[in-house]
């Protein structure tokens, strides 16, 4: 058997010489008999006919040779090919719809399969991904309401790991800023990463070494950087020397240790440089290593070999137990316990990846009408082939062959197509990823490590491609086949134009049509419902006006005017900054609206009513620096904004929104009230303060989210550094940009500042997801709706010059054009009448998986489905519209002539 | 014309065909005239169908070939027995004598067979 299948291999691997000696052998035979035979006295030309006529058909001999070498089934499959490409070229405008048909459908699920690949299939790229957890402070079972995961404080990780006993290793990271310094000072994301960080991970440095366990032992005692790989290239030309040279971070020198490879931008993401957890307290503050309750850093751990998820639970469940009664907390505080989560399910924001598969169904679904629509396609051709079909079924080609053939077609098509899919997959791409929605905080102190910003067209996106393609083309191929064959049998042979009559019934390519109506209303439905809601987001006042808005932020270390009073700082450089020509408010905040809150523990206590923790989660606090609100436009309702009286040393007020007012002191003004305030703004300790305004609410969250309650604090008299400037101009916000760091770097020359946007930008980013799903399904179901049309046109028009006689005769017989018009449009309306139905019934069933994407329409909105059913109606209208009329200048005399 | 040729037997040609080629290497044409010569002109294969076969055992690894030059001075491709080709002849041989053996028993026999 192998023998003989290296044969096979070696003759085809030699193909042209076994042709050209099989060929000589046999010609040389032929001479030798001619050679003999004019031996014996014949006539040289009569020895060599008789030689040829004695040997018999060569090319039969041939083939049955070719056979026995087992190379057949190459010759078949050529031949058809060879036929297939011939009979695309006849047909240029049929195989360019094919092909365009197939390119978008391959195209879009293949860009939609790399992102979600991206997201969620492709393994963490770390050493035995599988082992790897986060590991979470969480409540007791039996606490009440179910809070979300927590991150850690350092006392208690450290008190945890000297516990556990399921783990490998394990790891604290968090991710910081600090400013890098050097000629042009330049913001650094900063992750602090426990020694065991790079262990755990099984992540190696490209240049120098990874940081260990004896780099992160003594508080303030390490000043050494991994930089990663990016910050190496763009600060330091990729200079593998760079590790032992020392860099300013902060306001301390650290020395540059090593290099992380390219693409581990930590696990916070977007990492510039990796600093040990030790040196937190040189960046941030003193305490930050000691305080109990402040819970600040992600955990990293590698399960032990052999140990599972459920072994580590209820270890990390009792040790948690533990780890809470050693740290004494409020008494009115929730118990708390810890668990472990695969590293690898909060890889992506959940909505994210949602979205994700919404989309790659949608794009599935235009793949689908596409397949069908090539189905009709091949079915019509096979149809209007029938007599060539049958001539070759008569001339004893095998039905198997007609199969064949016809299944050949439907491949070459899909292979083709899919190789223009997978370009426009490459083309696509970028243009999907700039429109995804980026990573953000995910649970207790961690980060998603994956966004939808990236698709990458590799080996695994193209074997995607090339099965998508194999599948369709079978799909599509089989169908028509099974036809063609079973009706080979039936003696079409005499009269084909008979046959024209019967695609006036619902036949198989109605049914089709009708499918593809259905899907495509059911696409367009779902888009529509998403715009409806994008439109009512858009269209939600969130209680700020951003246009002419621009925000930076800055960040001081400990250092610098800004670092050492930042009350002055912030003082200063509003005084700069509002002397800008164009600057109409300035002021500053920390958090900006629909951002996500701005949380940080805070208690408040009115009159004798103490708020539980459940409650006080839900209440915002925020340091904002007079102007904030001018700048925002933010109403004052009732009292005063903040303003020069607020300074260092003055008696404490704070403002707060509606909601509050209206929660804390139902019916009453709360200006002039006293309220106490437990924050770190306030240094922690409870403050009694006065109500000295109340504002409009705000919408800090998701922009669907009321606002909550929310305290606005005055930054003046808050000593905390970082801030975010807001600044209100009369005319291009981004102008002022360059003026503005200006400012800033007049107070504080090492000040950079970064994350800047315009106001406009951040509301959009906010709704970037539900944009990013809707345009792309609007996009989507737009293609389908297209495909539908061309799926009814082709079948309508097929059928038009099919029934051409029919429609000449009754035309003679005296039937209006109108009539003609009308009989064609009923043919052509009806199946899209009947998918309209199945389509919308199916929508109103799915809709409900667009869930959180929806705003403010329900799954049934009806505005959304009629507005659906319109546009397929008008779109099967004017696809039928087009055939109906050529059905009206059918000539009665020339079909009549022709009989 | 004559009685036809006899119609070879299925699977015949292929051990005609080993069998000439197994005295010495030779042409398909060579083989042709050998098994015609050895049948006393009673065997006639259609010259062509040669090939198939010729190819078939080759496929199969019973027959290897080389291009020469034959006795005319044609330049031809002449096949000779490989060793497997050589155990096949011997088998189809031993099968055949028996074959024919069990056919001529039979066909020898008389109404005196039916006694015993």
């Amino acid at each position: 058997m192998i023998a003989r299948i290296r044969d096979t291999i070696r003759v085809l691997l030699g193909r042209s010489r076994f042709e050209r000696d099989m060929d000589e052998e046999m010609k040389a035979h032929i001479a030798m008999v001619a050679d003999d035979l004019a031996a014996r006295g014949l006539p040289r030309a009569e020895a060599e006919r008789r030689a040829r006529a004695g040997f018999g058909a060569v090319q039969a001999f041939k083939e049955e040779a070719r056979s026995a070498r087992g190379v057949h089934w190459l010759d078949l499959i050529q031949a058809d090919l060879r036929h297939t490409i011939r009979a695309l070229r006849r047909t240029p405008s049929y195989t360019a719809v094919a092909l365009l048909t197939l390119a978008l459908g391959i195209g879009g699920t293949t860009v939609m399969f790399s992102l979600i690949d991206g997201l969620l299939f492709r393994p963490l790229p770390f050493r035995e991904p599988d082992r790897l957890v986060n590991l979470f402070i969480a409540a007791r079972e039996s606490a009440g309401a179910p809070v979300e995961p927590f991150a850690w404080s350092y006392p208690k990780y450290a008190a945890m790991r000297e516990l556990a006993t399921s783990f490998d290793g394990m790891a604290g990271y968090s991710t910081g800023n600090a400013n890098l310094g050097g000629d042009e000072p330049e913001r650094l994301s900063v992750e602090f990463v426990s020694g065991d960080y790079f262990r755990v991970l099984g992540v190696g440095a490209v240049a120098g070494r990874a940081l260990t366990r004896a780099d992160d032992s003594i508080p303030k005692g390490h000043p050494v950087a991994v930089l990663a790989h990016g910050l190496w290239r763009r600060r330091f030309g990729s200079d593998p020397a760079v590790v032992g040279r020392s860099v300013r971070i902060g306001a301390t020198s650290f020395t540059v240790i090593g290099v992380a490879p390219a693409g581990f931008a930590g696990l916070s993401g977007g990492v510039d440089v990796f600093l040990p957890m030790m040196m937190a307290p040189v960046l941030e503050y003193d305490e930050i290593l000691t305080e109990g309750q402040n819970h600040w850093f992600g955990v990293v751990a590698r399960l032990n070999q052999g140990i599972g998820l459920d072994r580590a639970r209820s270890e990390m469940a009792t040790i948690g137990r533990q780890v809470d009664e050693r740290f004494p907390r409020d008494a009115r505080s929730a118990a708390w316990s810890a668990t472990a989560e695969p590293l690898a399910d909060i890889r992506v924001d959940p909505g994210v990846s949602r979205a994700s598969w919404i989309l790659f169904g949608a794009t599935g679904t235009v793949l689908l009408i596409g397949a069908i629509n090539l189905a009709n396609l091949l079915l019509i051709r096979s149809a209007g082939r029938r007599r060539e079909l049958a001539v070759r079924s008569a001339v004893g080609a095998s039905q198997g062959a007609l199969v064949r053939h016809l299944l050949t077609e439907g491949l070459v098509l899909s292979v083709i197509g899919g190789a223009l899919g997978v370009a426009v997959a490459w083309l696509a791409g970028p243009l999907i990823a700039r429109l995804g929605p980026s990573g953000g905080d995910g649970p207790g102190g961690t980060n998603y490590l994956f966004d939808a910003t990236g698709t990458t067209i590799d080996g695994r996106v193209l074997l995607f491609a090339l099965g998508t393609s194999l599948v369709t083309g079978l799909g599509t191929g089989l169908w028509p086949a099974w036809r063609a064959a079973r009706q080979t049998g039936t003696g079409f042979l005499h009269d084909v134009r008979v046959t024209g009559a019967r695609a006036g019934r619902f036949g198989a390519a109605q049914v089709l049509v009708m499918a593809e109506a259905a899907l495509a209303v059911a696409l367009v439905t779902g888009a529509l419902l998403l715009v409806r809601s994008l439109e009512k987001l858009t269209a939600i006042d969130a209680g700020f006006q951003g246009d002419h808005v621009v925000t930076f932020r800055v960040s001081p270390g400990t250092t610098g005017v800004a670092g050492e009073d930042p009350a002055r700082f912030r003082t200063l450089a509003l005084e700069q900054i509002r002397g800008i020509p164009g600057v109409e408010a300035a002021g500053t905040s920390l958090c900006l609206p629909l951002q996500g809150r701005c949380s940080s523990s805070v208690v408040l206590s009115v009159d004798d009513r103490r708020f539980s923790d459940a409650e006080s989660r839900g209440i915002g606090v925020h340091a904002v620096a007079p102007g904030y609100f001018a700048a925002l436009r933010i109403p004052i309702i009732a009292g005063r904004g903040f303003d020069e009286r607020d300074r260092v040393g003055a008696p404490k007020g704070v403002i707060i929104n509606e909601t509050a007012a209206k929660r804390l002191w139902p019916g009453v003004n709360p200006v002039g009230r006293t309220i106490r305030v437990a924050t770190f703004y306030f240094s922690r300790a409870d403050t009694a303060v006065a109500v000295i305004g109340v504002v409009g609410d705000v919408r800090y969250g998701i922009a669907s989210k009321p606002a909550d309650l929310d305290v606005y604090v005055p930054a003046l008299q808050a000593p905390v550094a970082p801030a975010t400037f807001v600044i209100r101009v009369t005319g291009d916000p981004l102008a002022v940009v360059e003026a503005a760091r200006r400012a800033i770097r007049v107070v504080d020359p090492g000040l950079p500042i970064f994350s800047v946007r315009t106001m406009d930008e951040v509301s959009r980013s906010a709704t970037a997801r539900h944009r990013f799903a809707t345009t792309l399904l609007g996009l989507f179901s737009g293609t389908a709706l297209m495909l539908a049309a061309i799926g009814v046109y082709g079948v309508l028009a097929y059928s038009v010059t099919a029934r051409a006689r029919e429609i000449g005769i009754r035309m003679a017989l005296g039937a209006e054009p109108s009539r003609v018009l009308g009989l064609v449009l009923r043919q052509g309306m009806l199946p899209i009448a009947l998918g309209l139905v199945v389509g919308l019934i199916g929508a109103a069933v799915a809709s409900r998986i667009l869930g959180s994407l929806l705003y403010g329409v329900g799954a049934t909105d009806p505005v959304s489905f009629l507005a659906g059913a319109g546009a397929l109606v008008m779109a099967g209208l004017l696809a039928s519209y087009l055939p109906a009329r050529r059905a009206t200048r059918v000539s009665p005399t020339q079909v009549l002539r022709e009989e | 014309m004559a009685t036809p040729p006899p119609e070879l037997l299925q699977g015949t040609l292929d051990m005609l065909i080993l069998k000439a080629v197994s005295l010495a290497p030779m042409h398909g044409y060579g083989i042709l005239l050998r098994i015609q010569q050895f049948s006393h002109d009673t065997l006639a294969i259609q010259q062509g169908s040669l090939y198939p076969a010729v190819y078939r055992l080759e496929h199969q690894g019973l027959l290897s070939s080389e291009w020469g030059v034959s006795d005319n001075n044609r330049r031809a491709k002449f096949y000779q027995l490989t060793p497997a080709g050589r155990r096949r002849l011997k088998d189809e041989r031993e099968g055949w004598i028996r074959l024919v053996d069990a056919i001529g028993a039979v066909m020898a026999a008389t109404p005196a067979d039916l006694q015993s």
